[in-house]
């Protein structure tokens, strides 16, 4: 058997994938890093019998599904996916809380949009489980018109390098569920900046990306919800599929990725054409200038995910806007985000976020005069957004990138 | 392999548990066994099942656990990352698992005296990049500097690909603060560079793997750090040549900062995952048959006519390429070709037993010959690579573990290979250490009076064997 296949991909305990654990990091607890579950998930070196199946799944559990590990690991083992498939194997009632607050909550989440009051008392009182804490402080954050105020103005679209690169080809936004929800501004700044560009749009109804299903152990409705968007970029004509949320770009990769059902798409071509429409905004305006205007701040933070792609466009883009005004921690540092995370290990997930600020603390330096240079930082994920906005110390101000941009 | 004391106790009471329970509360006791799993395992791949796990933050809660262990006669197994690969902090005989990871603060870094004082628990990788915020450096590199703790690789002497030139671990230790069995606080040697008082205790700790204390601080010689280094990697068409060529560099007067080979196995496998700057069919004319990868280090302005040295001293062997990099950003790649052998191994079977022998540096042809030839006749594959700067050979015996017959191979290879070491003069392990995996092999390269000294001396640290029983030697 080829040492690539899938059925090959056993942990050997080398431990490569400590460096970049952030749960490892935060807590210096070893059962909380990616050696234990795969040590747990894959043939067991300990008599079974001694291990309980609830506490098994209970601390596989415990995984931010940053997928630092696995850009790490020599043997190709994917932590976040053996983890996905634990939880769907051993549904317990935090898979239940998880599948109760995407499926349930969806109206919630078009409250907020609506800029009603987050939600009535009653009705957290009553649907939300404490648990759910931390979660709701980063909901509230996104709460319409509590995002940052634009002050950068686009001065000079790539017009000549897109088009000489895509030609007519259409493209559709992926939104994501913040993006479609309670921060329906991103979609409407980047609809703009596409037309800047001078892009044809296409507007195919997309789903949820996946990616958080797959995460919680739904594989079923992960399922689904790939099925759902690619039947809709096939009826818009394949056209090129722009991102603005680092998670979603990874989740629509991963449709095509290693490890995914192969059933997805009609052949091997489509799978490819698949993973070669996807494109993060960010890469499609490079090479624009902009011009800051008033409330620029004199340092802005950026945090990169844990799911942007290796060459972070994102981050390239905001550098050659923003110059030297932007600033960021030289070794990253996961937000502790995670999906389930927020639910299932609030305390973990928030002691992750600690360690977040600490570190951009070290590049931005805010704490030391908070009055006169507070924490500004941006970055490109929905769930970082929500994190960042949840862990956040006071007077700081959390968002996406494409909030500073001035829609005129 | 050690007898193990008979005072052990063989499981945990109650009371015994109560008793962890106040010591550690909250998060600093585990008694799960799902949560326990990882800390019975190490990269040996060797486990067994510990008793409790304890993380103490304080030296105090330290004094308190092994003064009630050795009333009790409760094994204690210290622990750091656990990334050793002898399965040196593996609880193959159960035992309370001490977790030294909250234990991770830099108390100080002195750019005057040229010292750090550390707790066990700091990442290697991570102290380096802090010293080297203040021009300091520390040498000691071993694989797993980015994984592995400063604690774990004083406990196990860790090597590394500096160690041509800068020596290995125990090179920079200068002081050791530990709790002994009983409680005893002891604090071996300090901050001088030079200390001729009494017994070197302080280097009797290093390479202990544990079983004579547990170190609560660390106190570690640091040097200026080189502006600058440079790196060359050349392949040839035969080990015989290669060897040559690294003999020439020295006969030229130029101590290398790492010096490493890659055997044509080796060579195969990386050719597998990445594409390689060497000619890479496997034979044939111009077939590679060894690669080295040479660094240097020293002032900027000096490193470019060094490198010139470097290439002059290899030219006589006649290498099929050779590629320079000055400065990190060039010499980068060539050491990634470097560091991805141990993965590219499993290209030639999923299973491996890694032995890191030592020999004296001038019989290292004689030995890589030699265990080349002994992986031909037992029809099993055998990959040599490593540092052939200072003799230590890591040996790779590549096998399917499911396969009865392999595996019986498999380790007639490894014992064939210990007893040409050992002909030779040299040492069953450089780096790794004896652990359980080459625990039973000790008394081949040990005589009796060595080791009836080494258990005299673990005797008065341990008296009732607590510590990590049956490890080392």
């Amino acid at each position: 058997m080829p040492p690539d296949s899938p059925d090959r991909r056993e942990c050997v305990l080398c431990g490569c994938c400590l460096e970049g654990c952030p749960l490892l990091e935060a807590t210096g607890r070893e059962e909380l890093s990616p050696r234990a579950k795969a040590l747990l998930a894959g043939p067991s070196k300990f008599d079974a019998a001694r291990l309980a199946e609830g506490d098994v799944a209970a601390l596989t559990g415990l995984c931010l599904a940053c997928g630092r590990c696995e850009k790490l690991c020599p043997q190709g083992v994917q932590v976040p996916a053996l983890m996905a498939a634990m939880r769907a194997a051993h549904p317990d009632f935090r898979q239940w809380l998880w599948k109760q607050w995407i499926t349930r909550l969806g109206p919630y989440w078009s409250l907020a949009a609506k800029g009603a009051a987050l939600a009535p008392q009653a009705f957290v009182d009553t649907f939300v489980p404490a648990q759910f804490g931390l979660a709701l402080k980063g909901l509230k954050g996104l709460r319409p018109g509590n995002g940052l105020a634009p002050w950068l103005a686009i001065a000079a679209f790539p017009v000549q390098a897109f088009r000489a690169r895509y030609g007519d080809r259409p493209v559709a936004l992926f939104d994501g569920c913040v993006g479609r929800g309670p921060r329906a501004a991103w979609g409407e700044t980047a609809r703009l900046l596409l037309k800047g560009l001078g892009a044809h749009l296409a507007e195919p109804r997309f789903s949820c990306c996946g990616s958080t299903l797959g995460v919680a152990g739904l594989p079923q409705e992960q399922a689904q919800a790939r099925a759902e968007n690619i039947a809709a970029w096939r009826e818009a004509g394949r056209p090129l599929l722009a991102t603005y949320c680092a998670t979603c770009r990874k989740g629509l990769a991963d449709y095509a990725g290693p490890g995914a059902d192969g059933g997805l798409f009609a052949d091997e071509a489509e799978a490819a054409a698949w993973a070669a429409s996807l494109v993060p905004l960010s890469a499609l305006l490079e090479g624009a200038k902009a011009k800051a205007g008033r409330g620029a701040p004199a340092i802005v933070g950026y945090h990169r995910p844990c799911h942007a792609e290796a060459a972070d466009h994102d981050f390239r883009l905001l550098s050659s806007l923003l110059g030297p005004r932007l600033r960021t921690p030289a070794g990253g540092g996961c937000c502790g985000f995670g999906g389930v995370m927020q639910l299932s290990a609030p305390e973990l997930s928030a002691r992750v976020g600690a360690s977040c600020w600490e570190s951009l603390d070290t590049a931005l330096g805010f704490s030391a005069a908070p009055e006169v240079t507070p924490a500004y930082v941006l970055t490109g994920c929905s769930g970082c957004v929500m994190q960042l906005l949840a862990t956040a110390p006071r007077g700081a101000r959390v968002g996406h990138w494409l909030e500073i941009i001035r829609q005129k | 392999m050690t007898q193990l004391a008979t005072s052990l106790v063989s499981g945990l009471t109650p009371a015994h548990l109560r008793f962890l329970e106040g010591l550690f509360p909250g998060e600093g006791l585990t008694v799960a066994p799902a949560e326990m799993a990882v800390y019975g395992a190490d990269s040996s791949r060797r486990a067994g099942m510990p008793w409790a796990v304890v993380r103490p933050r304080t030296e105090e809660q330290m004094v308190e656990l092994l003064r009630w262990a050795q009333a009790e006669g409760v094994p204690i197994v210290p622990r750091a990352r656990g990334t050793g690969m002898s399965g040196g902090a593996v609880p193959a005989f159960g035992g309370v698992v001490v977790s030294c990871l909250l234990m991770d603060t830099v108390l100080d870094v002195d750019s005057e005296d040229f010292c750090a004082e550390v707790e066990p628990g700091v990442v290697t990788a991570q102290f380096q990049a802090l010293v080297q915020k203040r021009k300091l450096f520390y040498p000691p590199d071993p694989a797993s500097l980015k994984i592995s703790t400063l604690g774990g690789n004083v406990a196990t002497c860790a090597g590394g690909m500096r160690a041509v030139k800068y020596g290995v671990t125990r090179d920079y230790v200068l002081g050791v603060r530990a709790v002994l069995p009983g409680g005893k606080i002891v604090n071996a040697g300090g901050r001088t560079h030079k200390n001729v008082v009494g017994l070197d205790l302080a280097r009797l700790f290093v390479g202990s793997c544990g079983t004579l204390g547990i170190f609560t601080k660390l106190t570690l010689k640091l040097l200026p750090l080189p502006e600058g280094s440079a790196t060359v990697l050349a392949a040839f068409g035969s080990l015989g040549e290669a060897l040559e060529g690294a003999r020439e560099v020295f006969r030229a007067g130029i101590l290398p900062t790492a010096m490493e080979f890659l055997d044509a196995k080796a060579c195969w496998g990386i050719g597998q995952i990445k594409d390689v700057p060497w000619p890479a069919s496997p034979d044939g004319e111009g077939a590679t048959k060894a690669v080295l990868v040479l660094k240097v280090d020293g002032s900027r302005s000096a490193l470019a006519a060094e490198l010139s040295r470097v290439e002059g001293a290899l030219a006589g062997s006649t290498p099929l390429c050779l590629l320079k990099g000055l400065g990190p950003a060039e010499e980068e790649p060539l050491w990634e070709l470097r560091r991805l052998v141990s993965p590219a191994v499993f290209r030639l079977g999923p299973d491996k037993l890694g032995e890191d022998v030592a020999v004296p540096r001038g019989r290292t042809v004689e030995a890589v010959e030699g265990f080349q030839a002994i992986g031909a006749e037992q029809g099993i594959h055998v990959v040599c690579y490593g540092h052939l700067g200072d003799g230590n050979i890591h040996v790779n015996i590549v096998y399917d573990a499911a396969d009865a017959d392999q595996r019986a191979r498999a380790k007639a290879c490894k014992e064939a290979v210990f007893r040409l070491t050992l002909s030779l003069g040299g040492t069953l392990s450089g780096e790794h250490g004896t652990g359980i995996t080459k625990g039973p092999y000790v008394p081949w390269q040990l005589g009796e009076e060595e080791r009836a000294l080494m258990a005299g001396i673990k005797g008065v640290f341990d008296p009732s064997g607590i510590l990590n029983p049956g490890k080392g030697w």
